[in-house]
């Protein structure tokens, strides 16, 4: 028979999984994962889900790191949104890819670099797929909308994605839950 | 995922203290459950230790924190964290469930919930437990208490020496 972990700390609290969102990367990161993880990622998102609560202004918390040794390293967080009047609306998973050895982060709706090549100016990124610039799966047939400069980085902003439904999006993990 | 990405996986929250694993003891228990970790999944356990003893920080240092739970070769497999009587450092201990054999070991006893009627008045204090029950991830252990109710007999074994560290978990960190 396999072997399988389920490692942690007891559930204190969990998220409400109805309003849960995550975004496409974070998606994608999970929907990577090998089964044998699944269980053990739920019950940090537990966790970090109860340590969120407990601080009454809580920044985001990390509860997933990976780096494949060779310049990338992929991460998770989980945050509570705030609705318009300021009160807590739904915790939100995002993710966060950073390719540290030729200098790109990307999040779910933005792709910052260190650098643009010489022969490419901001105003002629505006519009153009960004897969012109940066091959991978997670950015295909996304816009750059807009693109800031400041001395040593460029932030492109995406066409956004809105944030996904936990429930809808993940179903196969709700088994885990 | 690529296997050489899962090889760097770890999962759970940021922890506030270092890790000083010369302060951790872990039972032979802990320890055989330990040895049989993948690799991939060690970075995750060392984090959930670190969180619990965090955690214990702030409760009374009777309780145990569960750690990791699971499944190795058919048997049902726990590792609890709580602290040793004396100095208050941090303990590891196991517990493992052979159900089908029906037996639950700890480490410093083993429940038999399928044990012949016969045992209750025949097991003694002093006897041997290998003796009664082969279970060698328990080694040479003496009976020093026993207990029973219905169709369960717990038996109370002998102390033995804890390990210092985290076998197993730290050493590749």
């Amino acid at each position: 028979m396999a072997m399988s972990y389920d490692i942690g700390l007891l559930k204190d609290a969990m998220p409400d999984w109805e309003t849960l969102t995550i975004d496409a990367l974070a998606k994608r990161i999970l929907e990577d994962l090998p089964a044998e993880f699944m269980l053990t990622t739920v019950r940090n998102i537990c966790t970090a889900y109860h340590k969120c609560e407990e601080e009454s202004d809580c920044e985001p918390i990390q509860f997933l790191r990976a780096d494949d040794g060779a310049g990338m390293t992929l991460e998770c967080w989980i945050r509570d949104t705030k609705d318009g009047e300021g009160n807590f609306a739904n915790p939100h998973i995002e993710g966060h890819l950073d390719l540290h050895e030729i200098g790109i982060q990307i999040s779910a709706n933005s792709v910052l670099l260190t650098d643009l090549p010489a022969s490419i100016t901001a105003r002629d990124l505006e519009g153009t797929p960004v897969s012109d610039l940066i091959e991978m799966p997670v950015l295909e047939r996304r816009i750059i909308e807009s693109v800031k400069t400041t001395d040593n980085n460029v932030l492109l902003q995406l066409s956004r994605l809105a944030p996904l439904s936990w429930k809808d999006e993940m179903e196969r993990w709700n088994d885990a839950i | 995922m690529g296997s050489r990405m899962c090889d760097h996986l770890d999962i759970g929250i940021e922890t506030d203290e270092p890790f000083l694993e010369h302060e951790y003891r872990t039972g032979p228990l802990a320890a055989e459950i330990f040895r049989h970790v993948p690799i991939e999944q060690r970075a995750t356990l060392i984090r959930a230790i670190r969180l619990a003893h965090e955690s214990q920080m702030s409760r009374p240092r009777t309780s145990l924190r569960q750690v990791l739970r699971g499944w190795q070769k058919g048997r049902r497999v726990t590792v609890f964290l709580g602290h040793d009587a004396d100095g208050g450092s941090p303990d590891l201990s196991g517990e493992i469930e052979d159900v089908t054999a029906g037996w639950v070991i700890h480490e410093s006893a083993v429940t038999i919930t399928k044990a012949p009627a016969t045992w209750r008045t025949a097991i003694k204090v002093g006897d041997r437990l290998d003796h009664w029950v082969d279970i060698p991830v328990l080694g040479h252990r003496i009976i020093t208490e026993i207990q029973s109710e219905e169709d369960v007999i717990r038996l109370h074994l002998d102390g033995i020496a804890r390990i210092p560290g985290v076998p197993h978990i730290a050493e590749l960190l």
